[in-house]
């Protein structure tokens, strides 16, 4: 039982483990047994991280409810069908340090002996620095994570992912290179990594583990006129000097620690709301979240044999991603050829949500329905946890990421999916508190990819319509497929066929 | 009541030849139009699309069915089989006999049908319920 362990340092990590939680509820195929989220920030109660714990609460309760006790080759490419156990939160919390101040100790340097090193913590460290909460992430400063972080090891999360951890098992680690928690975390967990000197649990595994890694360039700024007016710690105007340095580092220290490196960037910035951290930091996800949580995808399948670093072809690959044409706006036509899989697979989750949300409740109360009845699925379904968790799923968090991934301050757009509703402003990161329908005709459905309509055969005697409950019902009649495992299993492998039927036919 | 008594249990005007290829001319039909109405209703249309699959819409199947037996009925057993020329030449026995002949072995032997062959059906294979499943 091969698992990876995802290490989603600060902000950034959160929001690309939440992008691979939409890829893998989409059926995106992975090659792993099991996801072991660990996330990496002092910021617990911000309002990325909440939100992502509520996602994969539904997401798991779904997986739980199909697919528990199945072999790893069952179902490939259904819904939800990859595990993710519940996220490890290395919690070194801020609040328990205080500040830097405290943390270090810095009063204690007054000690007669010490004045060398506090001259030199007062050249590092400013006095805004030194007395910032920890609470609330690093805000853009590696300098403070790179000293708090390496109180990760004495975590009990951490101990737990030591004592886990087995041959064959993959480390993956992601972060971005221009904040503070992320650009301090990563080299620092690569180092622990693979030192030998530590009294880690499984230290020999762990040393000779792949270890892969994506680290996320610079993609947004902030409202810099906070930072100048002294109301936020955060400065984006250092980003691109900040990576500089971080990429100069990298070059000599961490290119002979990790097998698989990934950079993704993008020359378009989005713009967000300054704010240091805390619950009200929800920034909005972008596409390049998405391409870095391909990233984790295509890292399980790299060597996919190799067990350890030993057998490598060759210790250290980095690896690019690219879109075929440089646009604010762009949807799947933009990505290239070797993208397909995940296009059809991101598709066909969004014509599921679609019928989940539109369709679902009016097909449950027609008794003589062909699946319905061959799935042997009662009205009482409907009302089940199973279905809630579902509609929370795929008619709020996924249609709510839809929309994140529009959003008019974004650099660069990415609107692959046509949905329209009600009262939805692209200029806000407002979310949908509950599940949504959106506004949809019969015509509105050949649409729902942006600018791919589906194939459509109409007749002077015959309108042409995609119907998703005839397609549902031949394929529960004709096959015995459907009839394995428990009605939730049913349901989704029953739906996942279908709506990969009506990619197949119309695209 | 007793005309219907009479027509199927005490003839006297008929005689037995006439009788019985009467009812086997009736059974002909019902059963003809049972079938045809179900094969259409369930290996054809319902094979191909569920947007028949409703009760309603199986019962509107069943009283055309009911109609369309009644019709052909009246056709040949009053105007083929007893020579009548014109509706008021043709005996009140017939009329129950063809009314009969619809409206109750017409849509039993349809129901009875519709259980068999829905099984054979994609769409309808649950209207208007199922009894093997």
């Amino acid at each position: 039982m091969a698992k990876l362990y995802l290490f989603a340092v600060g902000g950034t990590g959160t929001r690309v483990l939440k992008s691979l939680t939409m890829l893998l509820a989409s059926g995106v195929h992975i090659n792993v047994d099991e996801i072991v989220p660990m996330i990496i920030d002092t910021d617990i109660n911000n309002g990325d991280l909440e939100k992502y714990r509520r996602i994969h609460n539904d997401y798991d309760l779904i997986h739980r409810s199909c697919y528990s006790d199945l072999s790893k080759d069952s179902y490939n490419n259904h819904f939800f069908r990859t595990k993710i156990s519940k996220p490890k939160e290395i919690s070194i919390s801020g609040t328990s340090f205080g500040n830097l101040m405290e943390m270090i100790d810095y009063n204690g340097l007054n000690a007669a002996g010490n004045s060398e090193t506090k001259l030199l913590i007062d050249l590092l460290f400013s006095n805004e620095v030194l007395n910032m909460k920890l609470d609330k992430g690093f805000m853009g400063n590696p300098n403070i994570g790179s000293i708090v972080l390496k109180h990760v090891i004495d975590s009990q999360g951490f101990k737990d992912f030591t004592l886990d951890f087995h041959a064959g098992d993959r480390i993956f680690i992601v972060s971005s290179i221009f904040g503070g928690t992320g650009a301090a975390g990563f080299p620092l967990l690569l180092k622990l990594f693979r030192s030998n000197l530590s009294n880690m649990n499984n230290i020999g595994l762990i040393n000779n583990a792949l270890i892969g890694a994506v680290t996320v360039l610079p993609y947004f700024e902030v409202d810099v006129t906070k930072f100048q007016s002294g109301e936020s710690l955060t400065n984006s105007d250092t980003f691109i000097t900040k990576t500089k340095a971080a990429l100069t580092y990298y070059d000599q220290h961490v290119g002979n620690l990790i097998n698989a490196l990934y950079y993704i960037g993008d020359t378009q910035k989005s713009t967000y709301e300054n704010i240091d951290g805390g619950e009200k930091q929800k920034n909005p996800s972008n596409f390049i979240e998405l391409a870095a949580a391909l990233s984790v995808v295509d890292y399980m399948n790299y060597e996919r044999q190799a067990n350890d670093v030993n057998d490598l072809s060759k210790f250290t690959r980095y690896f690019e991603f690219g879109i075929d044409k440089d646009l604010e706006t762009f949807n799947f036509r933009n990505l290239i050829s070797e993208h397909k899989y995940f296009q059809n697979q991101l598709s066909s989750f969004a014509f599921f949500s679609v019928y989940i949300s539109n369709f679902l409740k009016n097909s449950f109360y027609n008794s003589n329905l062909a699946w319905r009845n061959e799935l042997k699925i009662n009205t009482n379904f409907l009302q089940s946890d199973f279905i809630s968790a579902l509609t929370m799923f795929c008619n709020k968090h996924y249609y709510n990421y839809l929309i994140e991934l529009a959003f008019n301050k974004h650099g660069r757009r990415f609107v692959p999916i046509r949905l329209k509703f009600k009262n939805v402003n692209y200029d806000t990161v407002d979310e949908f508190e509950k599940p949504v329908t959106p506004e949809l005709t019969p015509e509105a459905l050949f649409e729902i990819i942006n600018e791919i309509p589906a194939r459509k055969s109409n007749s002077i005697f015959k309108k042409d319509l995609i119907k998703f409950d005839q397609i549902a019902s031949s394929l529960a009649v004709n096959s015995q497929e459907s009839m394995n495992g428990s009605s939730e299993l049913r349901f989704i492998d029953l739906f996942s066929r279908t709506v990969n039927q009506i990619i197949k036919e119309r695209f | 009541m007793d005309l219907i008594y009479e027509f199927w249990f005490e003839p006297e005007d008929f005689d037995l030849f006439t009788l019985s290829y009467g009812y086997m001319v009736g059974a002909i039909i019902f059963l003809a139009f049972s079938i045809l109405n179900t094969v259409i209703y369930y290996l054809i249309i319902g094979k191909s699309t569920d947007a028949f699959s409703s009760n309603t819409v199986w019962l509107i199947f069943g009283l055309i069915n009911s109609v369309l037996i009644f019709l052909v009925t009246i056709s040949v057993i009053g105007f083929k089989l007893k020579e009548n020329t014109s509706l008021e030449d043709i005996d009140i026995e017939i009329w129950i006999f063809s009314i009969v002949n619809a409206v109750a072995y017409g849509f039993i032997s349809y129901f009875i049908l519709s259980l068999i062959l829905n099984n054979f059906s994609t769409h309808s294979k649950f209207t208007p319920f199922n009894i093997f499943k």
